[in-house]
């Protein structure tokens, strides 16, 4: 019997390599893509990506229509539920936030 | 006004609170993901007929289902939605990706402490709610 074990936890190379090719289609607000492949909160296998952003791409009124965008694009490019059998999450942070934090997750 | 407009505005008025504090930030993250779970169930629950029992039926909706519910409609494996709108389609993805992650960001919220919820996460996840 075989378990079914996602093909994220098992390509863990070649998924980098995928993420960052598709972090390369980011714009230039998108100071850096981080991720963290772990089971979410419902145990399922999922991936958390982690976005570094420019203190000037960071304004309420537009937040949502970049931050879709992003996800839109690195869901597009990486296909984690297709491809990977992971769930895809994204958080964000501004640079000056992670220089006050110096998050090493996060660089 | 409706309930779940009332839990977005509290949202809204948690995140913009001065100096903002942990306790404002994930409050108004979890008055959000609260905002679209009893919009999306509002919604759904309008289509039936017995009007009078739409809010019982409410009580039959569980976050994990929607959850699982979610990411299926964001897997274009399992959906590719062939011959739909297009613009339709990519909505319907889009309030599925939405919801799913509200749903995580509650989790992290309430229960996470082992790192700090930074304001600029907690706006753009308020925000995703309208």
């Amino acid at each position: 019997m075989y378990a079914d074990v996602p093909a994220g936890y098992l390509h863990l190379g070649h998924l980098g390599t995928i993420v960052k090719e598709a972090s390369a289609l980011l714009g230039p607000e998108v100071l850096h893509v981080a991720y963290t492949i772990r089971p979410d909160s419902t145990d399922e296998p999922s991936i958390f990506f982690r976005i570094l952003l420019a203190d000037s791409a960071f304004r309420e009124e537009t937040i949502v229509h970049l931050t879709r965008g992003i996800a839109e694009t690195l869901l597009a490019a990486v296909r984690p539920l297709e491809d990977w059998g992971l769930r895809a999450y994204f958080n964000y942070r501004t640079k000056s936030e992670q220089d006050r934090r110096k998050d090493p997750d996060w660089e | 006004m409706a309930y779940h407009d009332d839990l977005l505005r509290q949202a809204l008025e948690l995140v913009h609170t001065v100096p903002p504090t942990q306790v404002t930030l994930r409050r108004g993250v979890s008055a959000a993901y609260y905002a679209a779970f009893h919009f999306l169930i509002s919604e759904a629950t309008s289509n039936w007929g017995n009007a009078s029992l739409r809010t019982a039926l409410g009580r039959a909706y569980d976050h994990g289902v929607m959850k699982t519910a979610s990411n299926r409609i964001v897997d274009t494996n399992k959906f590719p939605f062939t011959g739909k709108d297009v613009t339709v389609v990519k909505n319907l993805r889009s309030v599925a990706q939405a919801f799913s992650q509200l749903q995580e960001d509650r989790h992290f919220a309430d229960y996470d402490l082992t790192e700090d919820l930074e304001l600029a996460d907690a706006v753009a996840q308020v925000r995703s709610a309208e």
